[in-house]
């Protein structure tokens, strides 16, 4: 009986395993592979049949790393943001909002996901060019004198990942923020906490996984993202994932980019630990910070 | 001359075009046990919301111990409350949940030190008997527990008034049992004024000083659970309050005709109601007696019927008298001394003239 069950979930759970085989651990040991090759003549863009770690010293060298740091304080700043932003945004829509209006609030917050990334991102390039719409808002109401000159910098990348990835944040929040019980917010009043102190003591806490899947799902696809900076950034906005980009395509130097995309994907993976053990050692001052000894228990 | 603790005056509240409370008047005293019972949305929330100050009275004056808080938010008012689901905060344990309300900035007052905040959770604690359980979280509790834990949480800060808004109504019939004594214990200790919200009448008799019975926004009645009991005021309180037998009258030489029925009230219970008055009387299922041997048809204060059944109720045996009219009548009797009927048989029922509660036909 328990054999068959157990047959059962694994013929059920199929697509996943699949998916997982071909479409993840494949492609990724593949790149991994071609990262310990080399790029043999202008016409191959790969060759594995001597295999060296000297990709990986030509990315440490290279132009990689400035651009790396660059990109993540692109990523770190937008994240933030995003955190920023949506953090008031999903609250107000999972508490405060009349729960008639929720699913209409909802599907304007995905409107932006019915539309190619690729388009929207083009749409902010005619609003922030010098002769565009927000340069002639911004003089109309005397803060500008002059042509806007945002466009091709490293602000506008900031400005657009910061629109592109606002409802992967929003999202994760709002789920969280609407399966809150709204007792434990009224008892916290209730026990004479202010509205601030009800926030950071009562809400937060409880909504934390929903902040950490949402930074995670806003600062991962944001570290690799190339197609924002390559439409805002110009020369002076560049981000990691479009050199990434480049070796695949133009350079056609596989080897060289699977290194750079094995590399990268390391350091995100690096950054994400380093800021979870940060907020771990956060939470454990807090935690001893409130922590209250009886003296009687053992 | 008891003080007042809590003073409504003129309380109105509506949701929309559905009132919820309307014009209420109501004075709590300090160190009361007072009850509020009531069906499923008679007000009784809304007004115990309002007292907390998580509702805002649309029409009316709202005094605590003498002020008006109306206007005044939750965490400005000495009243706590426990809640219906405890909403206990599940990322502290259980002795950071008592000290939460400690914790807090208050007008006038220092904080508590470290020492003092955990002699204050320590005794709490104690006093609902959860001091071994300090340092584990909520969701390892049991709902007695953590019942225990909300009650020790509100408590802490020795409120004016304590708020309970149904709060044994997820218990097991047991548990809730043991804690309508503990709570009653636990009241007289501390001297708080309990405000207890409840839809469960025999909760309210076991535990109040005294009964609020609430019906569509308004009061039917207030009073010591015996009056409730004893003497319904409104045709609704006797119906919500222990087992009743209804029946519509015409009131006709100072007694009381129900088709083949004639009621026999105490005179007095007549005062005001002139004859061919349309009338409700009620008789509680307790003070009819069922008899062996019909009694003559028309003789005041008894019936003649078939026996439809009898349900066994543990502590007492319930019979269910069918008349000829097709009336049921409801007798209860304690199980010790109830005699032996077969089902099918002929016979009377009776009660006394001090059981017949009268009321105006129109007022109910």
């Amino acid at each position: 009986m328990a054999r068959r069950t157990q047959r059962t979930t694994a013929s059920l759970s199929f697509p996943v395993w699949a998916w997982l085989v071909f479409f993840v651990f494949t492609p990724l040991a593949l790149v991994v592979w071609y990262s310990f090759g080399y790029k043999p003549d202008l016409f191959t863009a790969v060759s594995t049949d001597q295999l060296s770690f000297d990709r990986y010293g030509e990315v440490l060298d290279g132009v990689f790393m400035p651009m790396f740091w660059a990109t993540l304080r692109i990523a770190l700043t937008g994240t933030l943001l995003c955190l920023l932003v949506a953090v008031p945004f999903a609250y107000w829509m999972a508490v405060k909002v009349d729960p008639r209006w929720r699913p209409l609030l909802l599907a304007l917050v995905l409107v932006p996901f019915w539309t190619n990334f690729l388009v929207r991102t083009i749409g902010w390039q005619v609003i922030l060019a010098p002769s565009g719409m927000a340069s002639d808002v911004l003089n109309a109401i005397g803060i500008l004198d002059g042509p806007l000159d945002i466009l091709y910098t490293r602000g506008a990348v900031q400005l657009g990942v910061v629109y592109n990835y606002l409802p992967l944040m929003i999202l994760p929040l709002y789920v969280v923020f609407e399966r809150l019980d709204p007792s434990q917010r009224e008892a916290s009043r209730d026990l004479g906490a202010g509205r601030w102190r009800t926030f950071f003591s009562v809400t937060v806490p409880d909504a934390l996984p929903g902040i950490a899947s949402g930074c995670l799902l806003v600062f991962i696809p944001l570290m690799g993202d190339y197609l924002t900076a390559s439409v805002l950034g110009g020369a002076r906005g560049t981000m990691v994932g479009q050199i990434v980009a480049r070796q695949f395509t133009s350079a056609q130097n596989w080897a060289l980019g699977a290194a750079m995309a094995v590399t990268l994907m390391a350091f995100v993976l690096l950054t994400v630990l380093i800021v979870a053990a940060l907020f771990l050692l956060v939470r454990a001052v807090v935690r001893r910070a409130r922590h209250l000894d009886l003296g009687v228990s053992p | 001359m008891t003080t007042t603790t809590v003073s409504l005056r003129g309380i109105s509240k509506a949701y929309g075009t559905v009132t919820a409370v309307d014009g209420l008047d109501l004075d709590i005293a300090e160190g009361e046990f007072l009850s509020l019972l009531g069906p499923s949305g008679c007000g009784k929330t809304t007004l115990l919301r309002m007292i907390g100050g998580f509702e805002e009275p649309d029409a009316g004056e709202l005094l605590l111990s003498g002020e008006s808080v109306v206007g005044v938010p939750p965490n400005r008012r000495a009243v706590n409350t426990v809640f219906q689901a405890y909403a206990l905060f599940p990322h502290m344990t259980v002795a950071q949940n008592v000290a939460y309300g400690l914790r807090q900035r208050r007008q006038g007052q220092p904080r508590p030190s470290r020492a003092e905040l955990a002699e204050r959770v320590r005794e709490a604690l104690a006093l609902v008997r959860m001091s071994e359980y300090a340092d584990r979280r909520p969701k390892k509790l049991s709902g007695g527990q953590q019942q225990r834990v909300a009650l020790a949480r509100a408590i802490v800060n020795r409120p004016d008034v304590l708020l309970l808004d149904e709060p044994l109504s997820a218990l097991d019939r047991n548990l809730r049992e043991q804690m309508q004594v503990e709570l009653k214990l636990i009241q007289r200790q501390v001297g708080i004024t309990f405000v207890f919200v409840t839809h469960d009448q025999a909760e309210a008799l076991s535990m109040s000083d005294r009964i609020v019975v609430m019906n569509a926004g308004h009061i039917e009645q207030v009073g010591t659970p015996q009056e409730v009991y004893g003497s319904p005021a409104t045709a609704f309180v006797a119906g919500f309050i222990g087992t009743q037998n209804f029946a519509d009258g015409i009131v006709k030489d100072r007694v009381v005709v129900a088709d083949e029925v004639t009621y026999a009230p105490e005179l007095s219970a007549l005062d005001g109601l002139e004859d061919g008055r349309t009338v409700r009387v009620a008789v509680r299922a307790e003070a009819v007696t069922v008899v062996a041997e019909p009694l003559p048809v028309g003789t005041a204060n008894t019936a003649v019927g078939t026996l439809a059944g009898t349900a066994f109720l543990g502590d007492v045996v319930q019979h269910v008298v069918l008349c000829e009219d097709g009336r049921e009548i409801l007798a209860r009797t304690a199980a010790a001394g109830a005699q032996p009927l077969a089902t099918g048989a002929l016979v009377g029922v009776t009660w006394a003239p001090e059981s017949v509660h009268v009321y105006p036909a129109d007022a109910s």
